[in-house]
């Protein structure tokens, strides 16, 4: 699992520099470059040095660019960080992207690099049409620096003839992180203009379009070109005190479920939540892990589920992006908020159908609520089947007082019960006693 | 792999500059520069380098960056060498002062992030010239000399690489 890492931003002068010795130190512990490093090697742990290369970041996430070199060579990474106060991180690692199968084609094969290449097309085309090669219809950009940010193919058509000239990064130009059905690419590219600058960008991919992408500043470029405006929460940052995230194990039923980064309150929630699928008669999802913040999943959206996560052996988790303080109703006689309870469900929810339901089943539910598609990424998300199922189970197990369905306009109460008894074969937990939904 | 490559203009002036590092002779645009940099490398620090003259002194070259090798080539065939190679070659070259004839294809990323810029270095005959580049030197031409010299004529170690050369952006 990633641990901690060491780096530390000068002040002043353009400098970028970094702790490396802790970096190295840190990178050590990491299970993703060891065994790389170490593959057929018998002889002593190798010596990792590391050099820091580029900097970028966003809102409480910085991407650092490396080098960790031993006696066989050098490797280039990128990593992801979120960080909270000037303490906890969890982390990311992305490998380069080689474009090719084999890794030691990249020094006989030019690498190909087709939609970063098609990419760089379009932005430099001025043309909003042109979005669509490499966008979904349905994406969310976010400037994370900026603080600006893009819903859907019309908005960002019109950032388009205002923005940069683009051009392609330096080498390696792209890293990439592989889960499941939403793998990540991160792609550094050249800004033109007035003053040239360096930017990361985050790409989440779904059915090979992207679905969301975040924009990181280079820290040297934000400071030769703003001057002032290069500084926040990265200026003399130093993380060598960073504890590791915490990671604990709760059991539920017979089965052992990783939370992280969890105080006894957001442990209570999870075991909650479980409770409410045992309370319907319904089997426990298969979680191999429910994360709280911070993670570097949590600048994406309030809650996610990841069919098959690389860092657990490709089984399912959950992420859920809210803090301790974030979970309480307020009420004396209800100790959850309802939405944290809602995108709670609704994340278990999709971990449910993914083990529970098959083509038929889906297929049947996206024609009983008349809808064209299960999921896709071009569908806006209250017109997928997918995500009305899962809207419909959260509001089944939550309970008469707490139910929320967030798609509107809402089918009645009548409605919601054949749904969500189509989709589990047992009767919700909420009932029709009140008015509304629930 | 990238390698951008722009008009004949780098062509004319690399033979210009290796032949007497002279001034070149393409049309200019107003507001362009011509002047002299230098490239100092550190072979062995991560091929990090620091630039030298009055573009930098006047903002319009980047101080400082890092250099990676993206191929070697024959410089007979213009066949791609294998890594193996031409990483000898630049061990060599650290270790004995000596050099083997290779052409590399070197990306420089300034650290500044300005911009990168695209050579082709002629190791053995020890010239240089500018293929592409992006950002701020995207209109980078020019090229010249290649030197191996450590910091003071006393000092063994470490090896660096010269670029010295007549550059215009």
């Amino acid at each position: 699992m990633p641990t901690r890492a060491s780096w530390t931003f000068g002040h002043g002068g353009g400098d970028v520099y970094s702790g490396r010795l802790e970096i190295a130190e840190a990178l050590g512990a990491i299970l993703y470059i060891t065994p790389r490093a170490a593959f057929d090697y018998q002889g002593p742990p190798l010596d990792l040095e590391v050099h820091v290369d580029q900097v970028f970041v966003g809102d409480g996430r910085a991407l650092v660019r490396f080098d960790a070199q031993h006696l066989a060579g050098g490797v280039p990474w990128m990593q992801l960080y979120a960080v909270v106060g000037d303490a906890v991180l969890t982390s990311r690692l992305y490998t380069e992207d080689l474009g090719h199968i084999i890794p030691n084609e990249r020094w006989t094969h030019e690498p190909e690099h087709p939609f970063y290449d098609r990419y760089i097309d379009v932005w430099s085309s001025g043309d909003p049409d042109r979005l669509a090669e490499v966008y979904a219809r349905t994406v969310v950009v976010r400037d994370e620096f900026g603080g600006e940010s893009w819903h859907g193919l019309d908005e960002l058509g019109g950032e388009i003839a205002s923005a940069p000239p683009l051009e392609h990064g330096p080498w390696p130009e792209r890293f990439r992180f592989d889960s499941g059905i939403r793998p990540e690419r991160i792609a550094v590219v050249q800004l033109g203009g007035s003053c040239p600058a360096l930017e990361a960008r985050r790409w989440v991919f779904d059915d090979g379009l992207i679905v969301d992408e975040t924009r990181f500043a280079h820290v040297p470029s934000v400071r030769r070109c703003q001057g002032d405006g290069g500084e926040g929460w990265w200026t003399d940052f130093d993380a060598t005190g960073s504890e590791e995230f915490g990671v604990d194990t709760i059991t539920i039923g017979e089965r052992s479920i990783e939370v992280v980064n969890t105080d006894r309150m957001q442990r209570d929630l999870v075991r909650w939540l479980f409770g409410r699928f045992g309370a319907g008669s319904l089997a426990q999802p298969d979680v191999a892990a429910f994360w709280f913040p911070p993670s570097v999943d949590c600048g994406l959206s309030e809650a996610i589920a990841r069919p098959d996560d690389d860092r657990f052996e490709g089984r399912h988790t959950v992420t859920l992006c809210f803090t301790p303080d974030e979970l309480s109703s307020g009420w004396p006689d209800r100790r959850w908020s309802s939405h944290v309870v809602h995108q709670g469900l609704h994340e278990l929810a999709h971990v449910w159908m993914y083990d529970r339901l098959d083509d038929p089943d889906r297929q049947a539910f996206v024609d009983r609520v008349g809808l064209d598609t299960w999921r896709d990424t071009d569908t806006f998300w209250p017109e997928r089947g997918v995500e009305v199922a899962a809207e419909t189970i959260a509001w089944g197990l939550a309970g008469t007082e707490r139910a929320q369905y967030l798609i509107m306009p809402p089918p009645d109460c009548a409605e919601l019960t054949d749904r969500y008894v189509m989709l589990t074969g047992q009767d919700p937990l909420t009932t029709c006693d009140t008015d509304g939904v629930g | 792999m990238r390698r951008p490559r722009r008009g004949s203009c780098s062509l004319a002036v690399v033979l210009a500059t290796c032949a007497a590092l002279v001034a070149v002779s393409c049309d200019r645009s107003p507001g362009r520069w011509v002047d002299e940099v230098t490239i100092g490398v550190d072979l062995e620090a991560g091929q990090r380098w620091v630039a030298h003259g009055t573009p930098v002194d006047r903002g319009q070259f980047c101080p400082n960056g890092i250099r990676h090798v993206l191929e070697g080539r024959d410089p007979t065939t213009d066949d791609i060498v294998r890594v193996s190679v031409w990483s000898q070659i630049i061990e060599d070259a650290i270790a004995t002062r000596n050099t083997t004839e290779v052409d590399l294809v070197v990306e420089h990323t300034c650290t500044d992030g300005s911009g990168s810029f695209v050579t082709i270095e002629h190791w053995g005959t020890d010239t240089w010239s500018i293929d592409s580049g992006t950002g701020a030197y995207r209109a980078l031409t020019g090229g010249g000399a290649l030197r191996f010299a450590t910091a003071h004529y006393s000092e063994v170690r470490p090896l660096r690489l010269f670029l010295d050369g007549e550059l215009e952006g």
